[in-house]
């Protein structure tokens, strides 16, 4: 009797369906009890095996050998990662939108479905695993937050490298199953199912002490033959009562939701009004300290003064936080971005990322993505060359784009470099002079020719590539840009590269002030841009005709504004000899700046002047001291800007 | 019941406005403005309001009416506008001569605003009601702030400027 059963047990190894395997569990069950229990070990081994996330001995057995199919299925399924890569880019701007989720959706199925059709079952489980996940999504179960897109794109690259894995092998199938066998698929499944919340009814209870190992191989056992869920069996076997299962189904529910919202979703509005709110906050509290203070001497309040500062200057930081976003997010998408473009013209491009961490303003973050998008297309369309002439100019083969943010000053700055070939300042002349911008190149910086590539229809390119040369110009850049109130530089060497600087002011603006009185009111410099502050003496300056000064110091000219003429103060001091003169380096030439006096350094909160100010670039914004005066922040731009326009200069 | 609204009634050189309630956040009395001088000419300045900086505008210079000391009667009524650009709001500060009353205002009472025959530029106002016996007009708050129109005003002072060359 014990052979036939061994006999049975032998077949069933053969086997495969589990109708089948019960179908023999069956007759064997009548037979003898204790072999029943012998097969159920066999069984809990085999589920446990199941666990362990290995393949099973057949599991690529059904790997069709038609090679046409198989490259067939390869070209439509990268085609489909593709799409679906792009797309899912997208959703994360717009996470409810229906066509991209449908989209991204049907991809994974069709590629489910072919897979299947053709043996490929660790393709077929990943996109599978994919469908299920997004299914959540595009029933609102699930919201499409950055950490299930990150997955998805994951997903997405496994999915490709497990395609690529028959190209590599040549289409030889036994060299791909050797290769599929290496590749474990379980680990990233189960990350899925981490966030599709599979957390086993079994599982819960057994945390609960409600049931031990043995119950769950028993209901499991169980659960084979009848097909009923878990939670029945269990109750019908009196091993947990009904309650419990409730117990446990609710558990299940608040893990998947603990994934789906640990967070509270708070108006883009409402933070904005808050941000606003402590900078206000900061702004009384130091009024406060400053009167009282100056009105009390009393130990006791100095302490509550200065433990109440601590308390908003952390409040400040928190709130400041909670709108910022790193701005890696964006990088990691423009990696996806620089690798299909680079495919597209058939170059090579090392990405080299820098300050991922740098954190900045969600809204800033939305807007900053197209202008970025624009440049690190640009830069390898145009920048950057074949590989074959990079050789032949004696660069390596790949070329090499930069990207990178930190923080200078008030300032994100953000920079986009490219080993390549550099901007044509004499082509983007000539365009200049035959569209009648200017009349000759004299005298003309290299940043005011790459200027002209900021302007609506300024494109020196001959031929309309796919990539860029869409109707887009750098101009919308530049508007993109300016709508968050950043600036846009260019710097390009021949032969060597361009860099694009991207310069984005933070939102609750706090920089290193230089005060300083110029006539009846009071104006801030930003601390970081003021170079020397000088005193002159007669034998130092000259008087120019207009009532400018240059002055020599240092082995060089330079020319001094009267910043109460600029401002249009008035009474203030006309002399150079009674001012104070701040020399500020701006694009590489310096200038004197020469005010009243000089009231100290302090932390100024900048604070927007409303939009009857928008034409008015000398400002950055206002500020209020702690007496309650306002001062106004200067722009060195702006005010540089301002001063040429005076001078009747074009700019 | 016929439809109407409140209305904040204010004075500017002896002539009665109205603004409706609705857009008026507060009605402070005169304090310190911060003079700006490179900025536009009806453009006062600004006021520290609470630890927030607001733009004081002078209604009489931005009606081209001559300008007056401000005196402890002047009153500066901050309104909410909607930047239709952004969609922020933001407060402006208005300075008017005196504040003077709060009206109801019948749609019915309400007549377009005639093209000629007023200081003003009809676009500027929705419209005038006669109440107790007196003309008020009602001005179009959003739009005599707009940023559009703050252009519109500099294209007319230039095109003065040239005239009087």
């Amino acid at each position: 009797m014990i052979i036939d059963v061994l006999k049975l047990i032998k077949e069933l190894n053969i086997k495969e369906s589990y109708d089948e395997k019960k179908e023999i569990i069956d007759s064997i069950n009548l037979l003898i009890p204790q072999i029943n229990s012998i097969l159920k070990k066999y069984f809990v081994d085999e589920l446990k095996h199941k666990e362990k996330k290995e393949y099973p001995e057949d599991f690529f057995d059904n790997i069709t050998t038609d090679k046409k199919m198989l490259q067939d299925f390869i070209i439509e399924s990268l085609e489909h990662l593709e799409r679906a890569q792009v797309d899912i880019v997208d959703l994360e701007y717009d996470p409810t939108n229906k066509d991209k989720i449908d989209s991204i959706f049907r991809a994974f199925h069709s590629i489910k479905g072919s897979a299947s059709f053709l043996g490929l079952k660790n393709i077929e489980e990943v996109s599978h695993e994919l469908e299920n996940l997004f299914s959540m999504v595009r029933d609102s179960k699930l919201r499409a937050t950055k950490e299930i897109i990150d997955k998805i794109l994951e997903g997405i690259e496994f999915l490709k490298n497990i395609i690529n894995v028959i190209t590599i092998n040549d289409f030889n199938i036994d060299k791909i199953k050797n290769d599929f066998k290496s590749i474990n698929i379980y680990s990233y499944i189960s990350e899925i199912r981490g966030i599709t919340g599979h957390k086993k009814i079994g599982e819960i209870l057994k945390e609960e002490k409600r049931i031990d190992d043995e119950d769950i191989q028993e209901i499991l056992l169980e659960q084979i033959e009848t097909k009923k869920k878990f939670g029945e069996i269990a109750v019908e076997k009196e091993k947990v009562t009904e309650e419990d299962i409730k117990t446990a189904v609710a558990k299940q529910q608040e893990e998947l939701k603990k994934f789906v919202s640990n967070y509270v979703k708070v108006s883009y509005d409402k933070l904005n009004e808050l941000i606003d709110n402590v900078g206000e906050l900061v702004i009384n509290q130091s009024m406060i300290k400053q009167k009282l203070s100056n009105m009390i001497k009393d130990v006791e309040l100095e302490r509550i003064l200065n433990s109440f500062e601590q308390i908003i200057t952390s409040m400040k930081n928190i709130v400041i936080s909670m709108g910022m976003i790193p701005i890696g997010e964006i990088f990691n998408k423009l990696k996806v971005v620089i690798r299909n473009t680079a495919r597209e013209v058939n170059k090579i491009v090392n990405i080299q990322m820098e300050g991922e961490e740098t954190e900045l303003d969600k809204n800033v973050i939305e807007k900053i993505y197209d202008p970025l998008v624009h440049i690190v297309r640009n830069a390898i369309d145009h920048g950057i060359e074949m590989p074959d002439e990079r050789e032949k100019v004696g660069k390596p083969r790949a070329g090499l784009l930069y990207i990178g943010a930190s923080h200078r000053g008030n300032n994100i700055e953000i920079v986009i470099r490219d080993d390549g070939a550099g901007i044509n300042r004499e082509k983007i002349i000539n365009k200049a002079i035959s569209m009648g911008l200017i009349e000759n190149s004299d005298n003309l910086s290299d940043k005011e020719v790459f200027n002209f590539l900021f302007l609506p229809g300024f494109s020196t390119k001959e031929g309309v590539t796919n990539i860029s040369g869409r109707g887009v110009g750098l101009d919308v850049v530049k508007k993109n840009i300016e709508s968050i109130k950043g600036k846009v530089e260019i710097e390009s060497y021949k032969g060597k590269g361009t860099k694009f600087i991207i310069k984005i002011p933070l939102t609750l603006a706090i920089i290193e002030g230089f005060i300083t009185k110029v006539g009846t009111n009071t104006y801030i410099f930003p601390f970081d841009i003021i170079e020397e502050i000088i005193t002159f003496s007669d034998k130092d300056v000259t008087k120019m005709g207009d009532g400018d000064y240059m002055v020599f110091h240092r082995g060089k000219h330079i020319p001094i504004v009267l910043a109460g003429k600029v401002l249009k103060e008035m009474n203030y001091k006309t002399d150079i000899k009674d001012a104070i003169v701040l020399v500020i380096e701006y694009d590489n030439i310096p200038y004197g700046i020469a005010v009243d006096s000089v009231l100290g350094k302090q932390e100024t909160v900048i604070k927007s002047l409303g939009i009857l100010f928008a034409s008015n670039p000398v400002f950055s914004g206002g500020t209020i001291f702690g007496d309650g005066t306002i001062g106004f922040v200067i722009d060195v731009e702006g005010f540089i800007n301002s001063v040429k326009r005076k001078e009747g200069l074009n700019i | 019941m016929e439809k109407s609204e409140k209305y904040l009634t204010f004075k500017i050189e002896n002539e009665l406005y109205a603004i409706p309630i609705t857009k008026v956040r507060e009605i402070i009395r005169y304090t310190t403005i911060t003079p700006v001088h490179d900025a536009l000419s009806f453009l006062k300045g600004v006021i520290n309001l609470r630890g927030k900086i607001i733009p004081i505008i002078d209604m009489r210079l931005k009606f081209n009416l001559k300008e007056s000391t401000y005196n402890d009667r002047t009153v500066f009524i901050i309104v909410d506008i909607v930047n239709r650009e952004s969609g922020y709001i933001y407060s402006v500060g208005i300075a008017v001569d005196s504040v003077n009353d709060v009206v109801d205002i019948s749609e019915s009472n309400l007549e377009r605003t005639p093209e000629i025959g007023l200081k003003l530029r009809s676009g500027y106002l929705t419209g005038i009601a006669q109440v107790n016996n007196n003309m008020i007009m009602i001005l179009n708050i959003d739009k005599i702030l707009t940023k559009e129109d703050v252009i519109d005003v500099n294209e007319i002072i230039k095109e003065k400027e040239s005239i009087e060359k």
